[in-house]
């Protein structure tokens, strides 16, 4: 009978000894649920949520790409903006119409390249459609010589936004126009705020070759001041939002943090206690062995001849 | 009569009980490590008196029978411990396969990289945001239909590694049924030769007693049985108050029948009376078939019941690029036959991201699914997808810890009733060996007598001379 109890406990310690090697040789204390149901449900609901932050993250990132893109636009409008802004200034009555149709031509320029810089594309979508992404956000009527006449607003005014944290939503797009009132600021143009890049350029362009300095003095400079404030809003707006995601993420980094952190407590091995708890394991093994083979060395055998 | 012949033949009578000893102690040596084996002795009386007027002499010894050393009611105590320990055994084989089978799909822990069910439902979320940020892009819609691909081919496996374990229960079931018979018939045979080898005599057939014994232990592992003996040793045994065996005759056999749903039911034949054992083997598979997987797969089809009615109602309102819609996302009923809609598949730009038709950049739509992933769903208990899985996990690790520890503690008690009746009808080496020495002495000690009778039979003898 004393072998058959031996046995017994040589192979629980035996046992005992393979789970703490194993949990020394992986650094992990849960190896399946059944180690310890309660932490692995925790650690399955953790994993999840830090698998949900590093998705989060990407979406900022992503935002703020777009953010980034809109910021080169932003530069580039505000360049053209100040020089639109410098020529009503510089188109007086002391100009020759020679050099006001000079001028002209220069907004011309400046029209085509508003043009473009509304129909920036990124990653293969114009960035100023609205949520219509496959549709150019302005598209240009020519006269006969292929100056522009007017700019028609394609695409709509609605923005996709992307999920930051639960529940929580993010947008950095721009929208291009935006002919209702209310809603999505338009950058070019805008009905509420009675702002129309493409038309006072045009009417810019059209009173310089008519060479009506008076209305470019009185109508045309306060237009232009006007757009000038609306870029250095959607600047200011730009910057604001970079830096709120900025924040997003440090705060997502946290969050990761913390739950690997969390997830390391529950599921990890403390490898020095583990250690501990193996060497006392192997001594018990030992003992047992050693034990065993003593007292099942004796019997009355021994003794009798 | 008595004198020096007597005397004679009462020392050839107590070398024969002598000897009668040592034979039995060297069985009973011989026995040492049979743990079927209870020890047996001789029981030796003095034999008849000679009445001699006022004289009346013992004639020395004889055996009179060779006795086993058992406890009936350890032995009964022991076989209703096997028939606890016999579930709960099966119970956690079956919970091991399932471990096994089910491990990597369940158990992501310590596999790095290695993907269950909640890193299927994660990538697939992963692959809607990306959708999400740029919902033209051919590139994440492809990612996003491969996630849920992958997920709903995961649920197939797993659905599919259920009913595996579930056939492979129902053959372990029939097997043991008919082990069971098997059993049944040895007993009744047993019982048979009992009854002749004992048949009028004062024998007790001890070791046909003792291997009786052992069946019926190995019997009442597969089912809890009700043993009882009349007064003629003749043997009746009960299972739930069927009669099952009367003395050499099987009275009832079991017969498992295939059902519909969840294990073969178990019958009496020939009275066609149910058997739902609460113990014993039988009673162990019955039950990881009938709870542990039955709920298993009732969790992962209300997963995937409500993942496909959910992801279908969300994208079938939806958009593709090219503006057509009222397409499905997932076709099936639930984990046995989900499948990505393979239109989709061949064609990514039919996925139904938009909430309105000509935007291509709008991403209502799968922000809708995104958040319906996320949610906790009615239909799984105010749960999301991946409580709903965690906590299929941690339900399959506490049946498995607790049947564990349950297994334990009944192995234990059961190591201690068989230690207990171990120290009444195990054989000892130690007392063996003091009997083998008593034996030995008395025996030197007879043929002493014997050859000092026949000393002075030899005296007797030279006086006529």
């Amino acid at each position: 009978m004393y072998p058959q109890q031996l046995l017994g406990q040589l192979g629980k310690l035996s046992e005992q000894q393979q789970k703490l090697q194993n949990q020394v040789a992986t650094g992990l204390r849960v190896q399946e649920a059944a180690d310890d149901p309660s932490a692995a449900r925790k650690i399955i609901m953790w994993q999840a949520d830090k698998a949900a932050i590093g998705q989060y993250r990407e979406n900022v990132n992503s935002q703020r790409d777009l953010a980034i893109t809109n910021a080169g636009v932003m530069q580039q409008l505000k360049k053209l903006s100040d020089r639109a802004n410098e020529l009503t200034i510089v188109a007086d009555g002391t100009q020759s119409k020679d050099a006001l149709q000079h001028y002209a031509t220069e907004v011309d320029g400046l029209i085509e390249q508003a043009l473009s810089l509304g129909n920036s594309r990124f990653n293969g979508n114009y960035i100023f459609s609205g949520t219509a992404t496959d549709t150019a956000a302005f598209e240009a009527i020519r006269d006969a010589a292929g100056k522009i006449t007017n700019v028609a607003s394609q695409g709509n005014s609605n923005v996709s936004s992307v999920e930051v944290s639960p529940g929580n939503t993010l947008s950095a797009q721009w929208v291009g126009s935006n002919l209702n009132d209310g809603g999505q600021v338009g950058l070019f143009r805008d009905n509420a705020q009675e702002i129309d890049v493409f038309g006072d350029l045009i009417a810019l362009r059209d009173h310089l070759m008519d060479g009506n300095t008076e209305a470019i003095q009185n109508i045309d400079n306060d237009k232009l001041e006007a757009i000038e404030d609306h870029f250095i809003r959607f600047a200011g707006s730009n910057g604001s939002m970079q830096a709120r995601m900025e924040t997003q993420v440090a705060s997502l980094n946290n969050q990761e943090f913390a739950l690997t952190g969390m997830i390391s407590r529950e599921g990890d091995a403390d490898i020095a206690e583990t250690i501990v708890r193996l060497n006392e394991v192997q001594y018990a093994y030992q003992a047992a062995l050693q034990s065993g083979a003593k007292i099942m060395d004796r019997s009355l055998m021994d003794y009798l001849r | 009569m008595s004198g020096l012949l007597g005397t004679l033949d009462m020392g050839q009578r107590a070398l024969q009980a002598q000897m009668k000893g040592l034979e039995l102690t060297g069985h009973n040596l011989a026995n040492v490590n049979n743990p079927n084996y209870s020890r047996q002795r001789i029981e030796v009386s003095s034999t008849y008196q000679v009445d001699a007027g006022m004289d009346s002499r013992g004639t020395g010894v004889g055996v009179v029978t060779i006795e086993q050393i058992r406890d009936q009611i350890l032995d009964s105590q022991i076989r209703s411990e096997k028939s606890v320990t016999g579930f709960l055994e099966s119970r956690m084989t079956g919970l091991d396969y399932i471990q096994t089978g089910m491990g990597s799909v369940l158990n992501p822990f310590g596999q790095e990289g290695a993907g269950g069910l909640d890193t299927q439902l994660e990538n697939l979320v992963a692959s809607m945001h990306d959708v999400s940020s740029d919902p033209s892009s051919r590139t994440s819609r492809h990612m996003f239909l491969d996630a849920a691909d992958t997920l709903a081919t995961e649920m197939r496996n797993m659905d599919q590694q259920i009913q595996q374990l579930e056939d492979r229960w129902d053959d372990e079931l029939n097997l043991r049924v008919e082990e069971t018979n098997l059993i049944l018939d040895k007993v009744a045979s047993l019982n048979q030769s009992i009854q002749k080898a004992e048949r009028g005599g004062a024998n007790t057939a001890n070791d046909l007693r003792d291997q009786r014994v052992n069946t019926l232990e190995s019997l009442s592992e597969l089912i809890p049985i009700d043993v009882n003996s009349d007064a003629n040793g003749r043997l009746q045994i009960n299972v739930n108050g069927v009669p099952v065996i009367d003395g050499e005759t099987v009275v009832s056999r079991l017969s498992a029948e295939a059902q519909q749903e969840g294990a073969p039911a178990i019958f009496w034949q020939p009275d066609g009376q149910a058997f739902a054992p609460s113990e014993g083997r039988l009673g162990g598979i019955q039950d990881v078939r009938n709870t542990t997987l039955l709920e298993m797969r009732d969790q992962i089809n209300a997963i995937a019941e409500d993942l496909i009615q959910t992801m279908n109602q969300s994208h079938f309102q939806g958009f593709a690029l090219d503006d057509s819609t009222g397409r499905d996302l997932f076709i099936g009923q639930n984990a046995s036959d989900i499948q990505l809609n393979q239109d989709l598949k061949d064609h990514p730009e039919w996925l139904q991201v938009s909430s309105r038709q000509g935007e291509t950049g709008n991403n209502e739509t799968i922000s809708n699914m995104i958040n319906e992933m996320q949610a906790s769903r009615a239909g799984l208990g105010e749960r999301t997808y991946v409580e709903a899985h965690a906590d299929l996990v941690a339900q399959l690790g506490q049946s498995i810890r607790s049947s564990r520890s349950d297994l334990e503690d009944q192995q234990a008690m059961e190591a201690l009733m068989i230690n207990q009746r171990e120290s009444i009808s195990g054989v000892s080496l130690d007392e063996e060996m003091t009997q083998l020495v008593k034996y030995q002495r008395a025996f030197e000690a007879s043929a002493r007598l014997v050859s000092i009778v026949d000393d002075m039979l030899s005296t007797i003898v030279a006086m006529g001379r």
